[in-house]
């Protein structure tokens, strides 16, 4: 059975390779599978697994990890005295072999050459070739299974790279820089691409396989885009009113409904990033950030107000073209740049802004959408575009984060950036670089969602989700 | 941590007779050094060595005695730092103490009350006289006899007597064979659900108990044996004691039935042939041919019509019985077992390579050269050797004995006479590997002289073959230590360990194999210190190896 015949069914790869070289961790970006055991003990894979990566329903490629090398000499010994047909020469190793405990690995990981998969050949490039690797790389050879060495860095030295390459190119039919802790999608489709140079009969079926991961990729961005325009739509919509008696405490009650507001908005905004997060496949990786970091601060904090959005003169445009956020407009123009945006939210408790506006901004007005009469008290829909471009910007970032954290990578730390220590004017979001049509789509959005007439209303949100596809498209591409 | 010495630890020290409470203890410290920085340790165990009394050291000094005073000085320095804390040869002593005064009541208690429920007489129906004999002499004698059966053929096979016993082999099985075959089956069934690390952890406590067997033998299974046949002795004694308790304080008779046609003569036939070893006896010992036929019991006559003295003739037949067969072949066991046990603890072999890796470090000198600013104290030896840099203070070049552990300070090679050791390169590492600062380390880190250097896994021979050139020039040198150079970086693997097994197995039991650890190459030399997570994989995987003359060391020291 030859498994890459162009009618077959699903292209077979077994990851190779000595101890320890970063085989899982390549599998596991490979094809986004964060359940391969990765870990930094020589010897975790004992068993081969196969990971089908299937887009639709449909099984497109099958990658198989295996464990490593363990007896690298005495099994090319025995492969160089073989002289049975070639054909047979793996099975009838793995015969002669296979009731020894001390050949159980090496067994195991030839299994699948047996099987007459593919292979990837995984080296640690920045160790130093030693005559073991040559070793391997003969015993692959002599298998004769079409073969692609890929080089994994493990560090940051680089010295012994050119090592490597010229090592390669006397036994590969394809080599491969591909870091399993940083690949991002585009290097894992230039990997795939890379596939289709190992062997003539594979380039249509590895092609297909291709343009699956292409589909699938833009179909989850489309997937995020609606769920962040949507998770915008219901956070700026909010609107919550309770009565407020004579005698009521009147504080109390604006506490309890700011509190509400807010812990709705948050926990809107935490499911959906728990959504991207699952649609891009990560079941580990879940973006415990540093305390200073953007996003793990409040989502009112002031820190965050400070740096995502828009910049106070932006924001100043903004209210004016809207029309909307009246607060917020006069908050700028009131020269109240860095305090007064935060304490347009901070407004709803009442002593803040009551200090800086005075008591008549409060009397009728709408501060964070919190309108105040002598009977009812209520929250909501927001007046102050900036949330629409704070939880924007935290949207995006958090994209950025799910998709550029490689399925291999398995140290979770502390190292993404944060917003501390910078000026108001370095804005670390996205909305701030955004042109002033992509604004003003935001805008019309912002604009539109209160309107009656619905026509208005769905125009602004497909020019919302347009705007968002693409610009998740260019996050995923690097730009 | 000054080590004083009494006459008390003196006596101590001499001693031939190790005991096992002070093999645990030895193990326990030789564990908590494990993964220990060599320097530190080498130090430690040489200052232990130069605090001893001048008659324990020199040419007299044998590897007991100066092991002996290991233990003491670590004990002492634990006590000094943990206070009275409890050790484990201490826990040892006290747990199988437990188990002989258990193991001493319960037999006791147990044949009395067996024996009393044996002997339970309402003047009805005498004692069955086979009853009591199958319960009380016969399973015994069977066990004793299959013990001394197995041993015989054990003994043919070139084991202990020890393994011989059903009950060790039983135990044996029960706690390693099944804890092998359970591990075993576990990594296969849920290999990928246990961490690599985990893996490790377990192989390399099952080759600790492996090793313990390996190094002592049965003297750490002895004590349990020794538990079980006091239980024999005291089961038998209580018994004993039950039935002359009976007998004289209680109205017993005592007779025999079949519904088999067994005639009293074939009975008096079989009884003259139980009763031989005590068949010198006058013959209130052995039951005449009347007496067996006057003690026959026929229900259905009940026993009204039989003599008193016949019912009662059998008494003296059962205790010799009980005495022969039962409890004299346990006292036989105890006392061969312990003069076994007692020999083997005087004779211990500690030229083992693992007792050796710690003489050795006893017995090398520690001794270095520092940098030191002049106008300072040479006492207290603390300066680091990069100190002067400064041109004001000239540094002076001066060998002393490293009175105080330090690291950083340079050493240089001990100019007293070391032992010979022969490296081993890997093939492609030998023409890179700086000879000149390869002999400087392993004088200064490990106290050794560099005698030769062999490359390993070459094109042009055999792995057998270059081993047996190791071996020769071992054999010409008489006691020699290998030395391995190996790459951290590299993952262990299982060629690796198997040409250890045949490196260990052409050189034989003796000889310390170092493993030396180095790290990646830099462009300027290969002998480059080792990444902590490399030396703890490395730690982990040599300890599953079943070899206690292997020691592992980073050779290079940053």
């Amino acid at each position: 059975m030859n498994t890459f015949s162009p009618q077959s069914t699903v292209p077979e790869f077994a990851i190779v390779g000595h101890p320890n070289e970063g085989k899982s961790s390549v599998l596991s970006t490979l094809s986004e599978d964060d359940s391969v055991r990765v870990s930094p003990v020589p010897g975790e894979t004992k068993e081969c697994r196969t990971f089908p990566v299937i887009i639709d329903n449909k099984e497109v490629i099958r990658f198989t990890d295996t464990p490593g090398f363990q007896n690298p000499r005495k099994t090319l010994a025995w492969m160089q005295q073989y002289r049975g047909d070639d054909r047979d020469m793996i099975s009838e190793f793995i015969r002669s072999h296979r009731d020894d405990p001390a050949f159980h690995d090496d067994c195991a990981l030839l299994a699948p050459l047996d099987a007459e998969a593919g292979l990837i050949f995984v080296v640690d490039g920045s160790r130093p070739l030693r005559n073991i690797d040559r070793a391997e790389m003969e015993i692959l050879r002599l298998t004769g299974r079409p073969r692609m060495a890929v080089i994994n860095c493990k560090d940051e030295d680089s010295s012994f790279l050119e090592g490597w390459q010229n090592e390669f190119r006397k036994n590969f039919n394809s080599i491969r820089l591909f870091n399993a802790n940083r690949a991002t999608y585009g290097q894992r489709i230039a990997l795939l691409n890379s596939l289709k140079a190992i062997d003539q009969d594979l380039e249509e079926v590895i092609e297909s396989v291709i343009r699956a991961f292409q589909a699938d990729w833009h179909n989850r961005n489309r997937q995020a885009a609606a769920l962040i325009a949507a998770m915008l739509s219901d956070s700026l919509l909010y609107r919550k009113s309770v009565s407020c008696p004579p005698a009521a405490d009147e504080d109390k009650l604006k506490q309890e409904l700011h509190t509400a507001y807010t812990a709705f908005v948050s926990k809107r905004e935490r499911t959906t990033h728990q959504q991207i997060r699952r649609l891009f496949k990560h079941n580990i990786f879940n973006l415990q950030l540093p305390d200073q970091s953007i996003l793990q601060q409040d989502l009112f904090a002031a820190k965050t107000w400070q740096f995502l959005g828009l910049t106070a003169k932006q924001l100043t445009m903004a209210a004016t073209v809207s029309g909307a956020a009246l607060g917020a407009g006069l908050d700028v123009l009131a020269g109240g740049i860095t305090f007064g945006v935060f304490t347009g939210i901070g407004g709803a408790f009442g002593a803040a802004t009551a200090a800086m506006k005075g008591k008549k901004m409060l009397t009728g007005a709408r501060l964070l959408g919190m309108k105040l009469d002598r009977q009812q008290l209520e929250v909501g829909p927001v007046t102050n575009v900036q949330l629409l471009y704070i939880l924007l910007d935290r949207a995006l970032l958090f994209y950025s984060h799910i998709i550029n954290w490689a399925h291999g990578r398995r140290d979770y730390p502390e190292g993404v950036a944060n917003g501390d220590e910078q000026g108001e004017e370095n804005k670390r979001g996205y909305t701030s670089a955004w042109s002033k049509q992509e604004r003003r789509v935001c805008e019309r959005f912002f604009k539109n969602l209160q309107s009656r007439y619905l026509p208005d209303r769905d125009q602004a949100e497909n020019e919302l989700n347009a705007l968002l596809r693409e610009k998740l498209r260019k996050i995923s591409e690097g730009k | 941590m000054p080590f004083r010495i009494n006459s008390v630890d003196i006596l101590y020290m001499k001693k031939k007779l190790w005991s096992i409470a002070d093999l645990v203890d030895l193990e326990f410290f030789f564990r908590q050094d494990d993964g220990r920085e060599l320097d530190s340790l080498a130090a430690r165990d040489r200052k232990i060595y130069t605090e001893l009394p001048s008659a324990l050291r020199g040419a007299e000094a044998v590897p007991s005695v100066l092991l002996r005073a290991w233990l003491c000085s670590r004990r002492k320095s634990l006590r000094k730092e943990a206070g009275e804390s409890v050790l484990p040869g201490r826990i040892w002593q006290e747990v199988i103490c437990f188990f002989y005064g258990t193991a001493l009541l319960a037999g006791l208690f147990s044949g009395i009350g067996l024996a009393f429920s044996f002997l339970a007489y309402s003047g009805r129906e005498p004692v069955n006289v086979a009853a009591y004999f199958a319960v009380f002499v016969l399973v015994q004698a069977l066990l004793f006899f299959l013990l001394v059966g197995t041993a015989c053929f054990r003994k043919i096979q070139g084991r202990d007597l020890i393994e011989a016993s059903l009950l060790y082999r039983l135990l044996r099985r029960l706690f390693a064979e099944l804890l092998h075959k359970l591990t075993g089956s576990m990594y296969r069934k849920a290999s990928h659900k246990i961490s690599a690390e985990t893996r490790l952890k377990w192989s390399s406590s099952a080759a600790g108990i492996r090793q313990l067997r390996q190094r002592y033998g049965p003297l750490f299974f002895r004590p349990f044996f020794l538990v079980v046949q006091t239980f024999g002795v005291s089961f038998n004694i209580g018994v004993l004691a039950a039935t002359l308790f009976k007998v004289i304080g209680a109205d017993l008779a005592f007779g025999w039935q079949s519904t088999l046609q067994v005639t009293p003569a074939s009975v008096q036939e079989l009884v003259h042939w139980i009763a031989l070893p005590w068949s010198l006896l006058p013959d209130p010992f052995i039951p005449t041919l009347s007496q067996i036929e006057g003690s026959r019991l026929l229900l259905k006559e009940g026993i009204y019509h039989l003599v008193n003295a016949d019912l009662t003739s059998w008494w003296p037949f059962l205790c010799l019985s009980v005495f022969c067969y039962g409890l004299l072949p346990r006292l036989l066991l105890l006392l061969i077992v312990s003069i076994r046990q007692h020999r083997n603890l005087t004779e211990l072999d500690f030229q083992q390579g693992y007792f050796r890796q710690t003489l050795h470090r006893m017995l090398t000198p520690q001794v270095s050269t520092a940098a030191r600013e002049k106008g300072k104290s040479s006492v207290t030896g603390a300066e680091p050797a990069s100190a002067s840099s400064d041109e004001s203070t000239v540094p002076e070049l001066r060998h002393r004995t490293q009175q105080q552990e330090n690291s950083s300070l340079e050493h240089s090679a001990p100019n007293s006479p070391s032992t010979p050791l022969i490296v081993l390169i890997p093939d492609e590492l030998l023409p890179d590997c700086p000879a000149e600062e390869l002999a400087r380390q392993v004088s200064i880190r490990l106290g050794y002289i560099l005698t030769q250097v062999f490359p390993f896994w070459t094109l042009e021979q055999s792995e057998e073959e270059e081993l047996v050139a190791v071996q020769k020039a071992g054999k010409e040198q008489k006691r020699t230590d290998v030395l391995v150079l190996l790459e951290a970086w590299q993952p262990p693997i299982q060629e690796l360990f198997s040409w250890l097994g045949l490196l260990r197995r052409t050189l034989g039991p003796e000889p310390v194999i170092i493993l030396a650890l180095i790290g990646k190459p830099t462009s300027e030399s290969i002998l480059t210190p080792v990444q902590q997570q490399d030396m703890r994989i490395w730690q982990q995987k040599s300890a599953a190896l079943n070899d206690p003359g292997l020691q592992l060391i980073e050779l290079i020291k940053e």
